[in-house]
């Protein structure tokens, strides 16, 4: 069976659709509802999950927090893919002193520590003062963005040089084509396949970075849920009431484990293709 | 071979510059100031504080004088300890993250080149060993940290909590280290070899009548450990980030702890050093790997053209 064909495009884009509903829904007031009674709660009929060290209830939060999770990885690996392709191809495209100039750009950025990226944004998005108290979210969002586009804009740079050699690229040239008619008749129909691979790659550990980062203290701030900071404060309290760390852990790996899943079984379906096609 | 050395050399003072000024700039723009001298009446008090630390000189001065500083290794005195370089903080925590990542990089080149080579061998481990990768990537390395910590050292009490240099101390973290890159360089061996065994030396081999396991260490190995080889520079890049988180939840006394906190405390020439520390120390390891790769490329091209 062929990759492309219009019954796998129709399940892929009700899958994107899915997410992009899920991404886009809005916060519910039971996230935030706090029973003081039923503190550090163990798991039962009424709260499946049981109660944090405020009394809310951690399926509830869960929910939230793996609906943030995924939102902001698919969002931010689309965006840093759709930069690192044009910057890629680019690179790629020019030869000599401009090539040289743009790879340097990019191992100088890659050396800063994600750290640094990650306090700065945070604090910059904070001081403009967004609405409803989001400006960790954009934050975490532009640290995945330049922290992942660098090595998604090297494989397709590397991609690309290897399809600039080809001559229908020299006649097209000679032709007078410029980047851009290149860009969308030679180099992408060319390389879709590692797009879509790269994107799958990306997204678990744009995941796992966002965890990362909010369990370390400086990706999303308390009031957003986020799987991260579950996990970093059931640890403080895990000789007593260890369902509060690994439930959250166990989340957080599934979530993870479902992406890298559907990323080797695509990898393997696409790979086949090429062989036959060669 | 000089040439290559050379250039090598100098595209890593020049990135070290942009490094610098990038690092610099980003955290002159952070709002907020290290000191809040609102509090204290005293003009004198705040005049005698901003000249020990050169806040009232203008941004041009303290951007050379960083620059100046960074080449002569001297990265100045923290904000909150009071006296104490960075200088100081590097060479006390240092020593202990470098055993740690020793350890794990060793640990984790025997275990992994092992499992790559048990799977090549057989297709049904091969199949096996496809799931505990993926578990094994799928599992992020703080939350295995926690796991161990609260079943090994707290229910179990096999190992102790309590940092006290000592041998049991080092076994959780390396374990919780070497997960990811176990899976990296398994896979990188398993891979190779298989394309090694494809090449006309290795048939040549089994023609003259030379056993499997001779064949195995003496012609395959060697060569897929060398490709393995070029990627240790993203192993120590990974590792480098992943000792932040464990060696904090371990209460490791490295430098990727302290780092964090400095970090959350916005003590600013220490994070700039520290910064610059790493930088510094991938950019070099980075090119010293490149250029091992690239002198044993060139041995065999020697051969080659000889022949």
């Amino acid at each position: 069976m062929k990759f492309w064909s219009k019954k796998n495009i129709f399940i892929i884009i009700c899958l994107i659709a899915i997410l992009i509903f899920l991404a886009t829904m809005g916060n519910s007031p039971a996230v935030e509802f706090q029973n003081s009674d039923l503190k550090y709660s163990k798991p039962s009929t009424h709260h499946i999950f049981g109660n944090d060290s405020l009394g809310r209830d951690l399926f509830i939060r869960i929910v939230y927090a793996t609906k943030n999770a995924i939102s902001i990885a698919l969002y931010s690996i689309l965006t840093c893919v759709f930069i690192a392709t044009i910057y890629g191809a680019y690179a790629g495209y020019a030869s000599g002193i401009a090539e040289k100039i743009m790879v340097m750009i990019m191992n100088i950025i890659g050396s800063i520590p994600d750290f640094l990226i990650a306090i700065f944004l945070m604090m910059f998005f904070n001081n403009i003062g967004l609405k409803n108290n989001n400006g960790s979210l954009f934050g975490i969002f532009g640290t995945l963005v330049i922290v992942s586009w660098i090595p998604v804009a090297r494989v397709i740079k590397n991609e690309t040089k290897k399809i600039m050699n080809n001559d229908y690229i020299l006649y097209s040239k000679l032709k007078g084509a410029k980047f851009f008619h290149i860009f969308f008749h030679h180099i992408i129909p060319n390389i879709k396949n590692t797009i879509i691979i790269l994107v799958i790659q990306r997204v678990p550990s744009a995941i796992f970075l966002e965890a990362f980062l909010s369990f370390i203290g400086i990706g999303l701030q308390p009031p957003i849920p986020s799987l991260g900071k579950m996990i970093s404060e059931g640890i403080k309290t895990a000789r007593l009431y260890p369902h509060l760390l690994i439930i959250p852990s166990i989340c957080l790996i599934l979530i993870i484990l479902i992406f890298n899943i559907i990323g080797e079984v695509l990898i393997k379906k696409l790979n086949d293709e090429e062989l036959k096609n060669e | 071979m000089i040439k290559k050395i050379i250039y090598g050399l100098l595209s890593i003072v020049v990135s070290i510059f942009f490094i610098n000024t990038i690092t610099f700039f980003l955290i002159e723009i952070i709002p907020g100031e290290s000191y809040d001298l609102s509090y204290i009446r005293s003009e004198a008090v705040v005049k005698n504080i901003e000249e020990k630390y050169e806040l009232n000189k203008p941004i041009g001065y303290r951007y050379v004088k960083m620059l100046k500083n960074t080449y002569t290794f001297d990265f100045g005195n923290s904000f909150l300890s009071e006296g104490r370089s960075v200088n100081s903080i590097i060479k006390e925590h240092f020593p202990i993250s470098a055993k740690l990542g020793a350890l794990t990089i060793i640990y984790s080149f025997i275990l992994g080149v092992i499992i790559g080579i048990v799977t090549s061998r057989y297709k049904i481990l091969k199949k096996i060993s496809f799931i505990y990768f993926v578990i094994m990537i799928s599992i992020p390395n703080f939350i295995l940290a926690a796991i161990l910590q609260y079943f090994l050292c707290v229910k179990l009490n096999i190992f102790p909590i309590i940092w006290n240099d000592n041998i049991l101390n080092y076994i959780l973290p390396c374990i919780t280290l070497s997960s990811y890159p176990i899976v990296f360089i398994a896979k990188l061996t398993c891979e190779s070899i298989e394309e090694v065994n494809k090449m006309d030396f290795v048939l040549a081999a089994k023609a003259r009548g030379i056993d499997k396991k001779t064949i195995l260490f003496r012609y395959v190995l060697k060569n897929s450990i060398t490709s393995t080889l070029s990627y240790l520079g993203t192993i120590i890049a990974n590792l480098l980030v992943g000792s932040f988180v464990v060696e904090s939840i371990f209460n490791i006394p490295g430098l990727g702890k302290y780092f964090v906190t400095y970090v959350m405390n916005k003590d600013y020439p220490v994070v700039m050093g520290l910064t610059l520390f790493y930088s510094i120390l991938l950019i070099v390891s980075t090119y010293l790997i490149d250029l091992i790769v690239f002198i044993k490329d060139n041995k065999g091209k020697k051969y080659e053209i000889l022949e």
